[in-house]
């Protein structure tokens, strides 16, 4: 008997709340105390028989409000493995912890034990679900693996579902995590009993060099001598060379030497080096520190992780501002560049795979303007920074019109567009002619495929207005097989589309044909200018027939394919011969690489059908809109165009400065986040606007409106630095006005644009005269873009001003740690009650039962036990209630076997009671010897007679029942004598009962 | 099929029909759950795991699967125990999608395993290795890319035709698609080596006797005794049976019954929706499980009549999702039920078809089944 918690466990069963049966059992007591006088008339069996029963039965009763349950105790055990795979732990010795837990699960005898595998990186990824078959250790995609969450895999491994097992963690890790907490985990795992065994990965680097950082000002001027410094910490005097890189191209240091590094000789510690650098240029300018150890054997000298030998900082140099011009051809351009070199802005016009890529090459500009550009000129990770190069890093943005621009250059769901002052959806009340754009998904057999699959089918469908259509055709395990995921519709706000997407399957379809024909079928009934379809695929399966084909080029229906990694030549012909055929393109994407540009080709795709946004027509003059604006100082009218491309107002405080055609924004500004941006729908070349560029207002239009969307100049007299110090960085912000004295109350905004994508705002406070400053939680490793814009009470008014600084974390902490940390596992261990094993599995009994909290099930069976108490109740109350003959049961019994029989049996015992009757009457009398010949005559006792013996009491009832008359006569008759010999006995029994009162 | 034979078959028929599934009173019942008597496998890389398992054939002691990670593998046909296996010697281009187990005698010595590497165009020959091994030898492998003879795109499945002493292979059928969508017959010489014989069949639709042509058929069997090749061509959702030779018997359904679309058939009773893997049953009619419908159904080959079907989509107990494959061993029926990762053991009809004892046709040549080295 065990009691556990509050409940009390006796055998299999468990008594929830064991208090009603101590009520039970007292209740028991007193009833049988009570009980001894009403039931002193049973007879001793029957007495004790009454006890017990009623006993039992108040003992069931309240053992049913104890609340019992059966227990049933699991066997097994469940080996929850929680590996370690980040980079901190070397490769050599996760094998060799796979190598382990395949050795000890071969050891296990038990087949019913199962194992279940976590790797934990940056985030935990269940790589194996527990299970009984499960005998090698699987690690797949492990996720990023610059960071340790083992918390993260202990809670995991918690979650996960294990029936009827007992659970236990493994742990193999190196013990150096770099977020969250695995003591609240361990702690976690101790309130639910389960212990974690650690198997620590123990390694020490002893030869190790690692690049602490880079130390720049975070601001700096143009010319400025500013002093770099790198600080190299070292295990041992190690030799090698040093280099700095100003935006990827090596400074030399070597003094006008072949070698652009410079020689080091490390001693053991913290070594540090300055190097004076020039400020070379407006804007952000980004560093490298690189330590090159020197090679022997092929082999790095004094050091073993090389990944931690890089650190980077980002000074942003104050100068004139710049404007970019991002154009694919000098004739779309050539006119809006020369009006802005007259106007004294410095510009630099690049086409588009030349553009920026980082943020930080981003805001080297004050300015970007995106002439005619469609979106597939620019990755996805390029449309982000441009978004956060004007929310938080306040730059400016203009995107000018033209046939590949806005919404018909595939912008439109893109991150750009939030950036933008006008929705580039055709406004509802427009009545455009529609695209239909159906998209056909297969297999992608291809690490992440079907990741980058739906990838590239919500890339297109974003690239979409809410009124074309867009269906989905996919091949899927139901009995249709080949059936739409998403039925050709308008996209409307894209939820349910998008919703279709993330469910799909990417089925392994057989054959082109049926799939190919579904998506005729649906477009070619519905109501669109533009009719496409995309198939992605890796080609395998059996091409259309040439006959559907041709019923394409006759609906005027065109194919796009894209062949992922497609099997051998004939399938990239077959996918090509399709698309070929109807008028459509092939793209072959064979690399990883490649892989990234799929969104990029379904947005170019998608952008097919939406040729109908582009209005062309009568040249008109569009009308000034709104109040009197900066970018329209002076400007009373404008020049007719020719055509431009249909987008709607945008909500809040976008301002729309020139309406077109039924009242189209033309021209739109606002402010978004720290920067401003600006969109003029019709282009800037002869193709739309020919009249503008003779018009004598196009240098002062052009001139304000980049002038208006530039970020404000940064002042020398604000300067920004920046410190990293644990898990936290802090800004500092030193700020004087133009005669020098510090400024005071000013008002900052501020955001920061972490290398994660990510990004967010942060408060700046002033912390003395001056002085402000602000703190950053947790900025991921790299170049984190601090964007700052202020206003301050001067003495001509307000001080306006903006200003950028960086937050640099060189690699990630994974990197920093030269030693396993041990004393966490020991910890671990000792919270959970786990064991520390070693990497001899003959050793370690992983599946041992030992310190396990086996699992129990528990059934409630409190119905039983009612039942019970019903079925106690019965026998109680018959016990005192009903007289069991059991000799006349076991007659009728008889009877009911053998009615003849019975009969028989009946007459015989009638006779035989009335001739025992006879016999004691004649005894009575003298003891005379009865005559058998006269025991069937009837007893009638004589008047006067005294009996000798008590007289037998006629109101007990016989067996022998009184025999139908044959004859109707004599029953009267009988009767009468029934009833006379019966008074006589009654008589005789009271003169009897008188003599012995006497 | 002559009146003989016919009669013992119905009776053969009548028997086993009711033994499937519970909706075998009437060929177009609607389809219903697998009655499993057992599964084997899960998802997963451990031995008796299944990382999308396309491919299954069974000898006399055990069932053979290949998975997309490239793994043979040997399992107990009652526990799901991996026996032996090994990888694919190459597999980046992609895995195979057939198999084919030559077990002539129901001996181990005399076993031979023939892979269809269909992207690595060519046809491998292994001899297995012992239980609890990965060991195994690879005696022999002939085929290379191309349209021409002897050469392959795609290959889905290799047929073996028994020597007459039933211990050697006089004749291999290898079937292929990829736009050269035929089934090649290659005999071995006196060297051992196989040598193309001929092919039949070409890429379409077409139903005419005279103009053969497959759409991917993606598995073969032979009735020696009946003299015939069945071949399920999948992406026309048909049945073919062949003589030996290569001359078309029959479709099955017949021509005719495709719409223009090939999604549809004008009688839904006899519809077929990729079916992939085939097995013969000792009554001649074929068990096939069918890709695109998540069923098994068992066709009459003569009468083209579906006589039983059983299984639905899903996840549940007795549903596959996309199973590529089905066999027979030992009175169990065995659905590969590759889009869940698992095997379903279901009560057979009828056994398996036994090369061994049925009359061998005979071959110019035949090749020992396990010769010890030599390149065939």
């Amino acid at each position: 008997m065990t009691l556990v918690l509050s409940a009390l466990v006796v055998g299999p069963v468990q008594f929830d709340s064991p208090v009603w049966l101590a009520i039970g059992a007292g209740l028991a007591g007193v009833s049988v105390l009570m009980a001894r006088r009403s039931i002193a008339g049973l007879g001793p069996v029957a007495r004790w028989v009454s006890l017990g029963a009623r006993s039992l039965l108040l003992m069931l009763l309240f053992a049913t409000l104890a609340e019992p349950q059966l227990r049933r105790v699991g066997k097994d055990v469940a080996i929850l493995n929680v590996l370690d795979a980040s980079q901190s732990v070397p490769a050599d010795l996760q094998a060799r912890v796979d190598r382990f837990l395949e050795r000890s699960r071969e050891l296990d005898p038990r087949d019913d034990d199962r194992m279940g595998t976590i790797t934990v990186g940056r985030t935990a990824i269940v790589q194996q679900l527990p299970t009984k078959s499960t005998k090698l250790v699987e690690r797949q995609n492990v996720g990023s693996a610059d960071a340790t969450n083992l918390a993260s895999g202990v809670r995991m491994a918690l979650a996960l579902p294990v029936d009827d097992a007992a659970r236990r963690i493994v742990l193999a890790t190196d013990g150096n995590e770099t977020e969250d907490s695995l003591i609240l985990a361990a702690e976690a795992a101790k309130a639910a009993g389960v212990p974690i065994d650690v198997l620590p990965l123990r390694f020490r680097y002893d030869s190790e060099v690692l690049v602490d950082r880079l130390v720049a000002p975070a601001t700096a001027r143009q010319g400025e001598t500013m002093s770099l410094r790198a600080v190299i910490q070292s295990t041992k005097a190690v030799s090698g060379k040093l280099v700095i890189t100003l935006n990827g191209q090596p400074i030399d240091l070597s003094g006008g030497g072949a070698m652009l590094g410079m020689d080091v000789e490390l001693k053991p510690g913290s070594n540090v080096f300055t190097v004076p650098v020039i400020a070379p240029r407006h804007g952000a300018q980004e560093f490298r520190a690189i330590f090159e150890p020197r090679m022997a054997n092929g082999r790095p000298e004094g050091d073993t992780v090389l990944e931690n030998n890089v650190a980077s900082a980002v000074t942003f140099v104050s100068g004139e501002g710049r404007v970019l011009v991002i154009s694919s051809s000098d004739k779309e351009s050539a006119e809006l560049v020369s009006v802005l070199n007259k106007a004294g802005i410095r510009t630099e016009e690049v086409a588009p795979e030349f553009a920026p890529r980082t943020l930080t090459e981003w805001s080297a500009f004050d300015a970007v303007v995106l002439v005619n550009q469609p979106s597939f000129n620019f990755s996805q990770a390029q449309q982000e920074e441009i978004k956060r190069y004007v929310q938080d890093s306040g730059g400016g943005l203009v995107m000018t019109g033209g046939p590949d621009s806005l919404g018909a250059g595939g912008w439109i769901g893109s991150p750009v567009e939030d950036a933008l002052p006008v929705r580039l959806d055709p406004p509802q009340k427009r009545q455009l002619p529609k695209g239909a754009l159906v998209i056909i998904t297969h297999s992608v057999e291809m690490p992440n495929g079907v990741y980058f699959g739906k990838q590239t089918a919500m890339a297109a469908v974003a690239a979409m207005s809410r009124l074309d259509l867009a269906g989905i055709i996919e091949y899927n395990y139901n009995l249709s097989g080949t059936d739409w995921a998403y039925p050709l519709r308008e996209v409307g706000d894209g939820s349910g589309i998008k919703r279709a997407i993330n469910n799909l399957v990417f089925g392994d379809m057989p054959d082109f044909t049926p799939v190919v024909r579904l998506a005729y079928q649906g477009l070619v009934k519905a109501n669109a200018g533009q009719k496409h379809v995309i198939i992605i695929s890796d080609g395998d399966p059996q091409p259309p027939p040439t006959s559907l084909l041709q019923e394409y080029v006759n609906a005027k229906i065109t194919i796009s394919t894209v062949g992922v990694f497609p099997h051998s030549g004939m399938d990239t012909r077959k996918m090509s011969d399709m698309a070929k055929f109807t008028g459509g393109r092939h793209y072959d994407v064979n690399t990883q690489q490649a892989l990234a540009t799929l969104p990029q080709i379904f947005t170019k795709e998608a952008q097919t059908v939406k040729r109908p946004l582009i209005w062309e027509g009568e040249p008109f003059s569009p009308a000034i809109a709104g109040g009197v604006l900066d970018t329209l100082r002076g400007v009373k009218a404008v020049p007719p165009i020719h055509g431009y491309v249909v987008a709607a107002d945008r909500e809040g405080l976008s301002q729309v400065t020139l309406r077109g055609k039924e009242n189209d924004a033309i021209g739109a500004q606002w402010q978004f986040g720290l920067g401003r941006s600006i969109v003029f729908a019709s282009d800037v070349s002869s193709r739309w606007a020919g009249d503008w560029l003779s018009w004598s207002g196009f240098k002062g239009f052009w001139e304000q409106q980049i002038r208006w969307a530039m970020r404000p100049s940064s002042s020398p007299n604000v300067r920004v630095t920046t410190e990293v110090q644990g898990a936290q960085a802090r800004i500092f912000v030193d700020a004087l006005d133009t005669k020098g004295e510090r400024l005071n109350f000013a008002a900052f905004r501020g955001r920061i644009a972490m290398p994660d994508g990510t990004s967010q705002s942060v408060e700046i406070r002033q912390v003395g005269p001056g002085r402000y400053e602000g703190v950053v939680k947790n900025p991921p490793p790299g170049t984190s873009i601090v964007g700052l814009v202020y206003s301050a009470p001067g003495e001509n008014g307000m001080i306006e001003g903006s200003v950028q600084a960086a937050i640099n974390r060189p690699f990630a902490d994974e990197f920093r740690v030269l030693e396993d940390n041990f004393a966490l596992l020991e910890q671990v261990r000792s919270i959970t009650g786990g064991r520390l094993l070693t990497e001899d599995p003959t050793k370690n009994d992983l599946w041992s039962r030992d310190g396990l909290k086996m699992p129990v099930a528990l059934r409630p069976i409190w119905s039983w036990l009612a039942l019970a108490a019903a079925a106690v109740f019965l026998v109680d109350v018959g016990v005192r209630r009903v007289r069991v003959d059991l000799l006349a049961m076991a007659r009728s019994l008889q009877r009911f076997i053998s009615p003849h029989k019975a009969k028989e049996s009946q007459q015989i015992d009638r006779l035989q009671a009335a001739r025992e009757l006879a016999r004691q009457a004649m005894a009575s009398r003298g003891d005379q010897p009865v005559d058998p010949q006269s025991a069937g005559v009837k007893f009638e006792a004589e008047a006067g007679a005294k009996p000798a013996a008590p007289i037998i009491d006629a109101t007990r009832p016989t067996d022998a029942k009184p025999q139908p008359s044959a004859e109707p006569g004599k029953d009267a008759s009988g009767k009468k004598d029934a009833t006379e010999g019966m008074s006589a006995l009654l008589k005789a029994k009271k003169r009897a009962r008188d003599e012995m009162n006497e | 099929m002559n009146r003989g034979c016919a009669v013992p078959l119905m009776l053969c028929l009548a028997v086993a029909a009711p033994q499937l599934s519970g909706c075998s009173d009437s060929a177009d019942a609607k389809a219903s759950v697998i009655p499993v008597r057992r599964t084997i496998g899960e998802v997963g890389i451990s031995p008796g795991q299944f990382a999308f398992p396309r491919c299954l054939d069974s000898d006399h002691r055990s069932l053979w699967v290949i998975d997309k990670a490239a793994r043979v593998q040997r399992l107990n046909a009652d526990t799901g125990r991996a026996l032996s296996g090994w990888r694919m010697p190459e597999f980046a281009a992609g895995k195979p999608t057939g198999l084919c187990v030559f077990d002539p005698t129901g001996r181990d010595e005399d076993e031979i395993v023939l892979i269809p590497d269909t992207h690595y165009h060519r046809v491998l020959i292994y001899k297995p290795g012992a239980d609890g091994t990965s060991e195994n030898r690879e005696i022999g492998s002939f085929g290379a890319y191309g349209t021409g003879p002897g050469q392959f795109i795609y290959l889905t499945d290799v047929a073996v035709l028994p020597s007459a002493d039933g211990r050697g292979i006089a004749r291999l059928y290898v079937s292929e698609y990829g736009g050269n969508d035929r089934i090649s017959i290659f005999e071995p010489d006196a060297a051992g080596e196989f040598r193309f014989v001929r092919a039949f069949g070409a890429f379409g639709d077409s139903s005419d006797a005279k103009t053969i042509q497959f759409s991917r058929p993606q598995s073969m069997e032979i009735d020696v005794g009946r003299q015939r090749l069945v071949v399920t061509d999948a992406c026309n959702h048909r049945i073919g049976v062949f003589t030996l030779d290569g001359e078309l018997i029959r479709w099955i359904p017949g021509a005719g019954s495709l719409t223009a679309d090939k999604t549809e058939l004008h009688d839904h009773s006899e519809l077929f929706r990729y079916p992939y893997g085939l097995v013969l049953l000792q009554d001649g009619s074929a068990l096939i499980s069918e890709q695109g419908a998540a069923r098994v159904t068992r066709v009459d080959l003569d009468s083209g009549k579906v006589l039983e079907r059983a299984g639905k989509p899903g996840r549940g107990e007795g549903e596959l999702i996309t199973p590529w494959g089905v066999t027979v061993h030992d009175g169990d029926a065995f659905a590969l039920d590759s889009g869940n990762n698992r095997v379903l053991c279901f009560p057979a009809p009828l056994g398996r078809l036994s090369l061994a004892k049925q009359d061998r046709a005979a071959a110019p040549h035949s090749r020992r089944a396990a010769p010890s080295g030599g390149q065939p």
